[in-house]
This record gives structure tokens, sequence and C-alpha cells, in this order.
């Protein structure tokens, strides 16, 4: 949806009003591209960011109408975010994980407290140093925070399937002092081992591999492209995730760096 | 997207405001002021100059036109310097919007300029600019904010280090002076 920049300048000079309570007739070059841009987000929020096309010329709404839509849509997803949120933190989990902890309980309630939706729906002010799964660089604002939420939320869902102590076994395992130090997200460590339990046939939930288990998991990707392995490994995702009545999709993102890793680990043991 | 943004600005503002600055003499005639509409080009044009000097932006009307009639009734103010001074004003208003990082608002800032422009400075714009509002901004900046409550009305006395003459002190040198 492309509106011309002079459709958007009045609504851009009313924001621009609203920010300085009508007390100033001037704002910085610095001000009044922060503003724009806060008008552009709340507009891209009635088509999700995409063009699709459907609408003509004629048909666009006022720049304005569009606008103030796209706040109210900002508005709902801050309060969306806010009950993910609560949901999270009523049972949170963090294994002893500093970082996980602290991006969750002290970094989060930050945004709540001081996300603009009016004069800057864009930023979203947090670093969210604790990685998931779902990666999405594009977004920001709201839809960043709430889909982090949602795939924080999809995380814990799945590692309540586990024991606590094995899932501190295994952090363990990758780094003694993971306390303080391990960084990276722990679904996926924990998805991956799971993967690698199904190939072995070991019990899934104990989430620990024997050196014979290694020998059985290479036999099993030896040979295959790494596209191959990755059709492979969406499908033993699917298997893992069902039985616990958690949908797949999000945890299938990861299926394509599993693959990447367990051939370059096959291709590795080739040459040496 | 910015650049055409801030130029399709300007070419908004000058459509209209070369008739309202004109009209403003009905205003300003009064105090033997008045600005001819070449005088009124150039105002707008030095402050197109400004805006850019200082990256700053007005989207609806500006500050020309409340400048003018802040200032009018100056007694420092007269019809053969009418236009310059009213370019140096504005130019030194975006100056220390941006001095104070816009902690004031136009009328706070007006308030000061007026009251200082006509009081220690006694007219001298470069006194406004290099002392008062110097010392001014840099309070601002350091997070005073007792203007606030003031309007930006007699502000300055707290900031000012010069010493000054004491009535009663200037009565008594004049009277050494003339009549001893």
């Amino acid at each position: 949806m492309e509106y011309q920049i002079e459709e958007l300048l009045p609504v851009v000079s009313r924001l621009t009003d609203k920010y300085t309570s009508k007390e100033s007739t001037s704002v910085t070059y610095e001000t009044a591209r922060v503003i724009m841009e806060a008008v552009i987000y709340c507009i891209e929020e009635n088509t999700g960011g995409k063009d699709n096309g459907i609408r003509t010329e004629q048909d666009l709404p006022a720049a304005q109408v569009m606008y103030d839509r796209g706040y109210e849509i900002v508005i709902g997803k801050v309060y969306e975010a806010k009950a993910i949120y609560d949901k999270i933190t009523a049972d949170f989990e963090d294994y002893g994980c500093l970082n996980y902890r602290v991006t969750i309980l002290e970094g989060m309630p930050a945004f709540f407290l001081r996300y603009d939706p009016k004069f800057k729906p864009q930023d979203h002010l947090l670093t969210l140093d604790y990685p998931v799964i779902n990666r999405t660089p594009d977004l920001c604002g709201v839809n960043l925070i709430l889909t982090y939420l949602k795939g924080i939320e999809a995380e814990q869902k799945f590692l309540d399937c586990f024991e606590r102590e094995a899932v501190i076994r295994l952090l363990e395992s990758i780094v003694p002092d993971y306390q303080e130090l391990y960084l990276d997200n722990i679904c996926e460590v924990v998805l991956e081992r799971c993967i690698l339990c199904a190939v072995a046939e070991s019990p899934v939930k104990q989430l620990e591999l024997q050196t014979d288990d290694y020998e059985i998991v290479s036999e099993y990707f030896r040979d295959k492209s790494r596209e191959k392995i990755e059709v492979q490994i969406i499908r033993l995702i699917s298997m893992i995730t069902q039985p616990l009545q958690i949908d797949p999709e999000y945890f299938t993102r990861a299926a394509a760096d599993y693959a990447f890793r367990i051939h370059s680990v096959l291709e590795g043991q080739k040459e040496s | 997207m910015e650049k055409d943004m801030f130029q399709l600005l300007l070419q908004e503002k000058r459509k209209n405001e070369l008739a309202a600055l004109v009209s403003i003499n009905g205003k300003t005639r009064r105090f033997g002021l008045e600005l001819t509409e070449q005088d009124a080009k150039e105002l707008a044009a030095c402050r197109d100059k400004s805006l850019q000097k200082y990256q700053r932006v007005e989207f609806s009307e500006g500050i020309l036109e409340r400048l003018i009639y802040v200032f009018c009734d100056s007694q420092y103010l007269n019809q053969s310097e009418y236009t310059d001074t009213l370019v140096r004003l504005q130019d030194i208003f975006y100056e220390f919007k941006n001095e104070a990082q816009d902690m004031l608002t136009d009328d706070e800032l007006l308030t000061f300029m007026r009251e200082q422009f006509d009081g220690v400075c006694f007219g001298d714009l470069d006194y406004l600019e290099g002392t008062c509002l110097e010392r001014f901004a840099e309070a601002v900046r350091a997070g005073y904010r007792g203007y606030q409550a003031t309007g930006g009305q007699s502000e300055y006395a707290q900031f000012d280090d010069v010493p000054r003459w004491d009535r009663n002190l200037y009565m008594q040198t004049l009277k050494e002076l003339f009549w001893e």
C-alpha cells in the first residue's frame, strides 16, 4: 500500500502537533524522521507490511484513516503481547540460565513500561539478548516483541515436556558453567538432542546419547544431501512434537540449521 | 524520501505566507514598522536557509508571524533595520531551540529573548545571542527547569554574572558628576 509523501505530510503534521503539544512550531529533522516512521509503521499495520494489490488508487482510504486504524492495531498487539507475557511468567522456568532469566524477567517489563505506540511504535527498545528459534530481523516495534513472546511461549511449552534435571544435564554437558556462560537458545539444543535420540531409538525424554548412538545417527544421515537431511529432520520434528500436542511448524524452522550442522560434521568426518 | 519531505514542506509554506506576512503590517504600522513584498520574500528565503542550517522543519504555520508580534513594540526596532533584525532574530530563535535541545517551548524562548533584548542587551543582538541565550541554554541543558513556572520571564538575573549599576549608586554618581 503506497501513499505519496504529499498524502502522508498532513498525518505527520497532526502527529507532530500532538508530539509538541502545539507548543513548538518546528522540530528537528531527526524528530520529523522518527514521526514519519511512526506514521508509516501504523499505516503498514493495515496490510501486515505487504501490498496485497487488491485496492486501486480510487479505493485507497485516506492516509489519516489508515493511520488511525493502524494505531488501534498496534495498541491491540501491545495488549496481546502483555497477555502472552503474563502467561509465560506465571510459571517461568529458566533452568538456571542467567541470560534467559534476565531477558525475560528483567528486560521485558521495560518494554511494557516504556514502549511508545503513538510517537515511536517502531522502536522495540530491547536488545532481546536471549535468542529464539524463529529469528525475525526484519521486524521491529511491537511486531518483533509479539513474535518473540509467541516464540518463547511455544518453546516453554516444549521444554515443559522434559524433566528439569534432564535439560540442566544437557546444558552442563555443552558448557559446564552454563548458568552464566550459555547465551544460545535452550530449546534448540534440547530439540536437536531429541532428534538424535529419536534416530538412535534412545528414550527421547532422557535427552541422553551413548557413544554407540552417535554411530547410529551418523549411519542414518550418511551420504545424504543437506536438503534430504533437512526433509528428514522436519519429519522427525513432527513425530516428536505431535504426541505432545505441540504445533510442529514453529520448530521446523530450526531444521535448516540442524541439517547444515549435521551435514558439515559428516563431510568433515569423510575428509578425515 | 526524507529530502523530498523537507523540500515539499518548504514549497507548501511559500505558497500562502507572503500574503500573510504583508498582512501583519496592519498590526505593526502603528509602531512605524512595515514589510514590503520584497522584504517578506527575503524573510521567507532567510527562514528557509535558517531551517536548513539548523536542520529543523516547520510543518504548519511557522514562527515568523509570532516573532514579529512579540518584538514589534520594542523600542530597539526601527524601520531602517526592521528586516535585518527580524532575519537575525529568526536565526537566533532556531539556533537556540536546538541549543536548548527542544526543552523550551516557542513562547518560553520568545519571552526570554524579548525581555533580554529590551533589558540587559539594549537591542544588541550579538549580546543576546552570545551571552544571554548561551548562558540560559547551558543552564537548560544542565537540567534547569525553573522557566517552566515563569514562562521564560525574569530568568536571566540568576545566570548574569556581570556587575551592573545599583540604582542608588547610579544616582549618587550622577549627582557627583553634574552637581558637585
